[in-house]
C-alpha cells in the first residue's frame, strides 16, 4: 500500500501543472508529531524488520471502531488510476489504496508481506521466488494469482505502454509462473537492488486488461474505472471535482476501519486552507509553512511534520563562462545566506542541504564540507578570480564583462519564486546582479532539459535507490537530466565502482567519496531539504505519517464512534 | 500689482475668478508641500546626478534615476504652474471689466458640459491624482519598493506610522509597493488601449470607407476574432512565450481587444459617408487617405475617445486577472495585480495588503469609467438637456 | 429568411475553421511539449519517442495539421495526453457544468442589470439613480478573482466562525448520495450561489449602464412623446413602448458578451473549484495537452458562434429591416 516507489528522481515536475503546485513543493516544520522510525541500513535487505511487522500486526489484535469518512483536500485532480499510465503523485496516492504490491515498503525501506507471503533468493542470487497469498481477490470477485503478477510484469516492460518506471525492470530477464501461488523473477545480473526492482509497481488484474491492446492503454476505460485488490474499492470519479473510494469488504485482512475516503479537488490554495479551518476537509498535504502557526491554533487539527523526500538547489550552467570556475561557484554559495532563506520563507521548516544525497538514504555522507555564509570571503574569492568592480557601478566585472545573469524558475511554486527574489538581494550585496525570471512550468522544464538557462532554482524528488549516474555521470552529459553539463572523471570512476559493490560498508565509503567530489565542485548550490507539513483532523487514531508517504498505514486509521462526523 | 506671485491661484481669487483660483491653489499646494517636505531628498538627488554627469565615479542605480526624474518633474511642474498663473493673471487684469467672449466651438461646448458633470469631474480628478502619484511616488514615500528589510524580524509588520500598510513577507514596505505599482497598472492600461484603439480605428476606417467585398472580408475576420475565448487566448499566449515581460502583456492585450473598436469605427464611417460634406470633398477629388484621415476620422473621434476611456478600466482588470494566474509582471517589480497574487496567502491574517491593492485597482477603474461616462454625456449632443 | 440563415451558417463554419487553425499553430509552436512535465530519468529516449509517435507528434507540423483536419471532419477529437482518456469524455464531463454556471450567471446578470437599469432611468438623476449608478460602477470595477476571494472571506467562513455557504465544488460530496430530491436541489443551489454571484455582479453592473442609457434615449423619441400626449400612464409608456425598443440593442450586447461569459468562468472556476471546461482549457494549455486544448477551444468558439448566430436570427426576426442589409 505504498505510494509507488517507482519514480527515482522527478524534477518536481508535476510540481506545478496548472496554476498550482501539486507535488513536493518545498515546505517544512517544527516538531509536534515527528516521524518516529529511525532510518536504518536497510533498503536492499530481503529481511523483514520484525519490530515493524509486529507493530503492523498488533493493530489487527487491538480494538478499533469502524465507520466515518475521511475527506482529503488536494490541489490537482488525478489523471489515471492505472499504475502503468499515471504520472502525478495525486494519482499515486489513490492507486496505493486500491491495489496491492507484492510487498509493502516500510518507513525504514524494509519489506513487509503484502500480496506475497514470503520470498527467497536462489543460492546464486539470480532468481527470486515469491510465495503469494491464496485469499486475495479482485474487487469483482476473481482470485488474484501468479498469472496476474506475470501479466503485470509483461505490461510493465511493454515499450508501447511506456510505463514511466520501465527502467526499474531492465535487469529482470523474465517472470515465470511456477504454480498459482508461486512466481519467480529471473535477473540478468546480481546487484544490490534486486528485491526493490522486482516488487516495484502494483499488480494489475489480467482478466480485465489482457484484451486491451497495448496501444490503447493510454485511454482505456480501466484508467478511469479501476478494479483493484487493495483495502479500498473505487467508487466514483467526478472529473475535476472528487474521487471517492470505499472500504472493501472482501479485503483479505478484513475491511479497513474507515468507510470512505473522498479526495476533493480545490485548485485555489487559500480556499483549501479555508476548508481545512472550517472542517470541510479533514486532511491537507503539504500545507505552506506560512499557515502552520495559524492552523496549529485550531483545536480540531493535528500537525504531522516529517522531512520530505526532496531537496532544492540552484543549478549553475557550466557551459556559461560565468560559472566555469570552481572557485567562483564556491564563492556564489558562500555569498548566499541559506539559513536566512529557511528562516524567512520556510519558517524554519527545513534543514540546510549540503550535498546531492538525501539524509534518508543509507549512503548519505553526514560529514560533507560546507560553505557557510560569509560575504567577505565570497568577495575575496571572486577578487582572486579577477572579478572586481572597476567602473564603480556596484556590479563586479572582469575584462569588460559584468557579473550579471538570470535565475529561472517555474511559476506556480511560490517558494521557489521567492527564493529567486531573496537570492537576488543577497548576491547584490557582493556585487553580483542576478535577475529573477519566472517562467510557466512547461517552458521552464523544457529550458532545463534543453540546458538553455544561466542558472535555475529547481528541486529533485529523491528516490529510494542510491543512484547518481543519471544526473552527474559523464555518460549522461548529453542526456537531459545532467542539466548543468557536469563531468568529472574522478567522480565517474568512484560512482561506477560503487554501483556494483555488493558489500554495504565498502559501498558506503565509495558513495561518501563521490558526494565529497561533487560538493567540492559545487555545480549546484544545494539549498535545503524541506520538511513536509500536513494537517489532519483530531478524530483519526493510529495515524503514522512517514517520509515514505503520508498514507503509509491509512488502512489502519480509525475514528472512535463517539467522535465520528460522517457515516 | 500681484500680491502673491508665488502662490498660483490667490491672484485669481483676488481678481474674482474664484473657481479657477481654488482649483489652481488646490493643485499647487499639495505639490509645493511635497517639494518642501522632501526638499532634502530632491537636493541630494540633484547633487548626486550632477556628480554622475560630471563623470565622477558614483553609484547610480535605477532608483537614483527614478528619484531624479520625479524630482525634476516636480520642480518643472511647480515652475510651470507659477508661470501659467502669472501669465493668465496678467491677461485677466488687462481684460477685467470686459465680459469674456469664448468661442462656441465643439470642444469649448463639450468642456463646459464636462465641467457641469459632477461624476465626470470626480473621475477626472481621481485620475489626475493617480497619475501624479505614479510620477511622484519615489518622493511621496522614502522606501524603495524592492528593498528587503531583515527577513525575519521585519516581516509582516502591522500597519504603523513607519509603514502605513505594514510590510510584506520580504519585509518590503507595502505602501510604497502599492504607490509604485500604480505605474505598471496605469502603463498597461494606457498603452494596451492605445494599441487596440489605433489598430481598431484604422481597420474600421478602411473597412467602412472601401465597403463592398473588402468590408465583408475584414468584418468576417473581426467576427472570427470576436468568437475567441479572449481570456483563454491571452493566458495561452502569455504563458507560452519565452519571457513574461510587461511589454508582451501590453502587446497581447492590445492585439486581442481591437475588434470592438473596429466595429464601432466602421459604423460611424458608414454614417458619415452619407453626409453632404463627405460627398463634397470627394467630388473635389480628395484621395482616399486624405478623405479617411482628414475628413472621416476627426468626425468619428467622439465615440472613439469614449470607448478608449471605458476600455482602459477593463484592461487594468485584465492585467490583474493575469497576475492572479501568476502570469503578470516579473518580480520584484510591483504591480497591483501581482501584489494581490503575492499577498494572497496573507488574506486571512494580514488582510489589509491584498485589500488595499484591490481597492487601488477599483478606484482607478471607477475613475476611468466615470470619466468615460462623463465624456460621452459631454460630447454627445443628444444627451444634452 | 432562409438564405439569410444559410449565409450566416456558412460564415460561422469559416469562422470556426479559422479559429481552429490559429489555435493549432499557437499551441504547437509554443515552447515545451506534452511530455516535458512528466519527464523523469527513468524514461529512456526510445520510450519518449514511442509515446510521441503514438500521438502522431513525430510528424512534421503541416502533416499533423492535415491529419488533424481530417480527424475533425470525422468529428474525432482524439485522446488526451495528460488525462489518459478520450478527449470527448473529458469535454462531456465538464461542458455541462460550464454551461450551467455561465447560463445561470448570464440570466441573473441580465435580469439584475435590466431591472437596475430601468429603475435608474425612470428615476433619472434622483439620489436612487446616483446611488445605483455609483454602486454598480464600483462592482464592475472590482477584479473578478478578488471579488471571489472577498466572498470566500465573508460568506464561507474566512472571517469568524460562520460558514454560510459552501466554498467550493458543485455538491456536498459527503452527504449528496443520501439526499432526497429536494435536498439535492437545495444543495446544488447553495453551491451555485457564490460562483454565480461573482460572475453576475460585475456583468449586471455593465448591463444596467447600457440599459439606462438606451431607455433614456428611447424616452426622448417622438413616439414616446406621442404616447404620453395620448394620456397613457407613465408606467404604460415606459413598459409598453419604451422598454421594448430599448431592449433591442441588449440582444446584440448579449451576443457580444458571450465570449466574455464563457471564458470569464475560467477565473471563477479556479477560485471556487467549479469542475468546468475553463479549468480544462487552462490546464491543457499549461500541460501542452494539444488534443484537449484544441477541442476545448473549438468548443468555446462553437458556443460563441452559436450564440451570435442566435442573436442575429433573433434580431432579424424582431426587426425586419436587418434582413435587407
Amino acid at each position: 500500500m505504498q505510494k509507488s516507489t517507482a519514480l527515482v528522481l522527478i524534477a518536481l515536475l508535476a510540481a506545478s501543472l496548472s496554476c498550482t503546485p501539486k507535488q513536493p513543493s518545498d515546505q517544512t516544520a517544527s516538531k509536534p508529531v515527528e516521524s518516529a522510525t529511525p532510518v536504518t541500513d536497510r533498503g536492499t535487505s530481503e529481511d523483514l524488520n520484525p519490530q515493524l511487522e509486529e507493530k503492523w500486526e498488533a493493530f489487527y489484535r487491538s480494538k478499533y471502531d469502524t465507520g466515518d469518512t475521511l475527506v482529503v483536500g488536494t490541489i490537482g485532480d488525478a489523471e489515471s488510476l492505472n499504475d502503468l499510465t499515471h504520472v502525478t503523485s495525486s494519482a499515486a496516492d489513490i492507486i496505493s489504496l486500491l491495489f496491492l504490491q507484492l510487498t509493502r515498503t516500510n518507513p525504514d525501506f524494509s519489506h513487509g508481506p503484502a500480496l506475497a507471503r514470503s520470498w527467497q533468493f536462489s543460492p546464486d542470487h539470480l532468481e527470486l521466488t515469491f510465495k503469494l497469498r491464496d485469499d486475495v481477490t479482485w474487487h469483482d470477485g476473481v482470485k488474484t494469482t501468479a498469472q496476474d503478477v506475470k501479466f503485470t510484469f509483461e505490461k510493465q516492460t511493454d515499450e508501447v505502454i511506456a510505463w514511466s518506471a520501465i527502467k526499474w525492470k531492465e535487469n529482470i530477464k523474465e517472470c515465470v509462473v511456477v504454480d498459482d501461488t508461486t512466481v519467480k523473477f529471473i535477473f540478468k545480473k546480481v546487484y544490490p537492488y534486486q528485491l526493490m526492482d522486482a516488487v516495484v509497481g502494483v499488480i494489475l488484474p489480467k482478466h480485465l486488461l489482457e484484451k486491451v491492446p497495448s496501444a490503447e492503454w493510454k485511454s482505456c476505460e480501466f484508467n478511469r474505472n479501476p478494479i483493484g485488490n487493495g483495502p479500498f474499492k473505487f467508487k466514483e470519479w467526478r472529473a475535476k471535482e472528487a474521487i471517492e473510494v470505499v472500504a472493501s469488504e472482501k479485503f483479505y485482512r478484513g475491511r479497513p476501519p474507515l468507510n470512505r475516503i473522498i479526495f476533493k479537488v480545490v485548485p485555489d490554495q487559500e480556499n483549501l486552507v479555508l476548508q481545512l479551518k472550517t472542517g470541510q476537509i479533514d486532511f491537507m498535504e503539504q500545507v505552506p509553512p506560512k499557515f502552520f502557526e495559524e492552523l496549529s491554533h485550531n483545536r480540531d487539527l493535528v500537525p504531522y511534520v516529517f522531512p520530505s523526500r526532496t531537496y532544492v538547489y540552484i543549478a549553475w550552467n557550466l557551459k556559461n563562462s560565468l560559472f566555469q570556475s570552481k572557485k567562483v561557484r564556491q564563492a556564489l554559495t558562500t555569498a548566499m545566506d541559506r539559513q536566512e532563506i529557511i528562516d524567512a520563507r520556510l519558517y524554519k521548516f527545513a534543514e540546510i542541504c549540503k550535498g546531492p544525497i538525501s539524509p534518508i538514504i543509507w549512503a548519505y555522507n553526514p560529514n560533507l564540507p560546507d560553505f557557510p555564509y560569509d560575504p567577505e570571503k565570497a568577495r575575496k574569492w571572486l577578487a582572486e578570480e579577477g572579478w572586481k568592480d572597476s567602473d564603480g557601478d556596484g556590479i563586479l566585472d572582469k575584462d569588460g564583462k559584468r557579473f550579471e545573469f538570470t535565475i529561472q524558475t517555474n511559476q506556480g511554486n511560490k517558494i521557489r519564486e521567492d527564493i529567486t527574489v531573496i537570492v537576488q538581494n543577497q548576491l547584490k550585496k557582493v556585487g553580483i546582479s542576478a535577475k529573477p525570471l519566472i517562467l510557466e512550468a512547461n517552458t521552464f522544464f523544457s529550458n532545463l532539459n534543453k540546458k538553455e538557462f544561466e542558472s535555475a532554482v529547481a528541486g529533485w524528488f529523491v528516490g529510494l535507490k542510491m543512484e547518481m549516474t543519471t544526473i552527474w555521470h559523464s555518460r549522461s552529459l548529453n542526456d537531459k537530466f545532467n542539466h548543468v553539463y557536469y563531468s568529472n572523471p574522478e567522480f565517474d570512476a568512484v560512482n561506477d565502482q560503487a554501483c556494483d559493490e555488493m558489500d554495504r560498508e565498502k559501498a558506503r565509503k565509495l558513495w561518501w567519496r563521490a558526494q565529497e567530489i561533487i560538493v567540492e565542485d559545487q555545480p549546484y548550490t544545494f539549498l535545503y531539504v524541506p520538511k513536509q507539513i500536513n494537517f489532519l483532523h483530531r478524530r483519526f487514531k493510529n495515524v503514522q505519517m512517514e517520509t515514505i508517504g503520508w498514507s503509509y498505514n491509512i488502512e489502519q486509521w480509525w475514528a472512535p464512534k463517539d467522535q465520528q462526523k460522517y457515516r | 500689482m500681484q500680491i502673491f506671485p508665488f502662490l498660483p491661484g490667490l491672484d485669481h481669487i483676488r481678481l474674482g475668478e474664484r473657481r479657477k483660483g481654488m482649483i489652481l491653489l488646490g493643485c499647487f499646494a499639495p505639490l509645493a508641500s511635497l517639494a518642501l517636505w522632501r526638499a532634502g531628498i530632491i537636493w541630494e538627488s540633484m547633487v548626486h546626478t550632477a556628480r554622475k554627469i560630471t563623470g565622477e565615479k558614483v553609484l547610480y542605480s535605477e532608483r537614483h534615476l527614478d528619484i531624479f526624474i520625479a524630482a525634476s518633474a516636480l520642480l518643472i511642474l511647480l515652475a510651470a504652474a507659477i508661470f501659467y498663473s502669472w501669465i493668465s493673471c496678467r491677461r485677466l487684469a488687462k481684460s477685467s471689466g470686459h465680459a469674456k467672449r469664448e468661442s462656441q466651438g465643439l470642444w469649448a461646448v463639450a468642456w463646459r458640459q464636462f465641467k457641469k458633470n459632477r461624476l465626470a469631474t470626480t473621475g477626472a480628478s481621481i485620475l489626475i491624482a493617480l497619475y501624479l502619484i505614479a510620477i511622484f511616488c519615489p518622493l511621496i514615500t522614502a522606501y524603495d519598493p524592492t528593498e528587503q528589510g531583515h527577513l525575519v524580524k521585519e516581516r509582516l509588520l502591522k500597519p504603523s506610522l513607519d509603514h502605513l500598510l505594514g510590510t510584506d513577507r520580504f519585509s518590503r514596505d507595502v505602501f510604497s509597493r502599492i504607490l509604485h505599482g500604480s505605474r505598471i497598472s496605469l502603463l498597461v492600461g494606457f498603452l494596451a488601449v492605445g494599441i487596440s484603439i489605433t489598430i481598431g480605428t484604422v481597420y474600421g476606417a478602411v473597412a467602412g470607407y472601401f465597403g463592398r467585398w473588402i468590408d465583408s472580408i475584414l468584418m468576417r475576420f473581426v467576427d472570427m476574432m470576436l468568437s475567441f475565448p479572449t481570456l483563454i487566448l491571452i493566458i495561452t499566449i502569455v504563458a507560452i512565450s519565452k519571457s513574461q515581460s510587461i511589454w508582451l502583456i501590453i502587446a497581447v492585450i492590445g492585439l486581442t481587444s481591437w475588434m470592438g473598436v473596429a466595429r464601432l469605427v466602421r459604423g460611424e464611417i458608414l454614417l458619415l459617408k452619407e453626409l453632404d460634406f463627405f460627398q463634397a470633398s470627394r467630388a473635389l477629388g480628395a484621395g482616399a487617405f486624405r478623405l479617411i484621415f482628414r475628413h472621416l476620422l476627426p468626425n468619428a473621434m467622439t465615440p472613439i475617445i469614449v470607448a478608449a476611456t471605458l476600455r482602459v478600466g477593463s484592461t487594468i482588470l485584465l492585467e490583474a486577472s493575469l497576475s492572479y494566474l501568476g502570469l503578470g509582471v516579473q518580480p520584484p517589480t510591483p504591480s497591483w495585480g501581482n501584489i494581490i497574487y503575492d499577498t494572497k496567502e496573507n488574506i486571512f491574517t494580514e488582510w489589509w495588503m491584498p485589500l488595499s491593492a484591490g481597492l487601488a485597482i477599483t478606484i482607478t477603474v471607477v475613475g476611468y469609467n466615470l470619466l468615460g461616462d462623463g465624456l460621452r454625456d459631454a460630447l454627445d449632443p443628444k444627451m444634452r438637456r | 429568411m432562409r438564405t439569410f440563415i444559410l449565409r450566416r451558417l456558412l460564415v460561422s463554419a469559416v469562422t470556426l475553421f479559422g479559429l481552429l487553425t490559429i489555435n493549432f499553430f499557437i499551441i504547437h509552436l509554443a515552447p515545451g511539449g506534452p511530455l516535458e512535465i512528466f519527464d523523469n530519468p527513468d524514461m529512456s529516449a526510445e520510450v519518449r519517442k514511442l509515446i510521441l509517435k503514438s500521438y502522431g507528434l513525430d510528424q512534421p507540423l503541416p502533416i499533423q495539421y492535415w491529419s488533424y483536419l481530417k480527424s475533425m471532419c470525422r468529428l474525432e477529437f482524439g485522446y488526451s495526453i495528460a488525462k489518459k482518456r478520450p478527449v470527448a469524455d473529458e469535454i462531456l464531463d465538464t461542458l455541462p457544468n460550464t454551461i450551467q454556471l455561465s447560463m445561470l450567471a448570464l440570466s441573473l446578470e441580465l435580469s439584475l442589470g435590466i431591472i437596475i437599469g430601468i429603475v435608474a432611468a425612470v428615476r433619472q438623476d434622483s439620489h436612487l439613480d446616483k446611488t445605483l449608478r455609483l454602486s454598480s460602477l464600483t462592482l464592475y470595477s472590482i477584479p473578478e478573482f478578488y471579488l471571489g476571494l472577498l466572498f470566500l472571506l465573508l460568506f464561507a467562513g474566512g472571517v469568524g466562525a460562520l460558514a454560510w455557504l459552501p466554498p467550493s465544488g458543485m455538491v456536498d460530496l459527503v452527504a449528496y448520495d443520501s439526499m432526497g430530491f429536494f435536498e439535492k436541489l437545495a444543495d446544488r443551489i447553495l453551491h451555485l450561489i457564490l460562483p454565480c454571484m461573482t460572475i453576475a455582479l460585475g456583468g449586471a453592473a455593465s448591463i444596467s449602464r447600457y440599459m439606462r442609457g438606451q431607455l433614456l434615449e428611447v424616452i426622448r423619441q417622438d413616439y414616446i412623446r406621442t404616447a404620453r400626449a395620448k394620456g397613457l400612464s407613465e408606467r404604460a409608456v415606459i413598459f409598453k413602448h419604451g422598454l421594448r425598443n430599448a431592449l433591442m440593442p441588449i440582444i446584440t450586447i448579449i451576443g457580444l458578451s458571450l465570449p466574455v461569459v464563457f471564458s470569464g468562468t475560467v477565473i471563477v472556476e479556479n477560485v471556487f473549484g467549479w469542475p468546468g471546461m475553463g479549468r480544462v482549457a487552462v490546464d491543457a494549455a499549461f500541460q501542452r495537452d494539444y488534443p484537449i486544448f484544441l477541442a476545448v477551444n473549438l468548443m468555446f468558439g462553437a458556443l460563441v458562434v452559436a450564440g451570435n448566430l442566435l442573436a442575429d436570427i433573433l434580431y432579424a426576426v424582431v426587426d425586419p429591416r436587418v434582413r435587407l442589409s
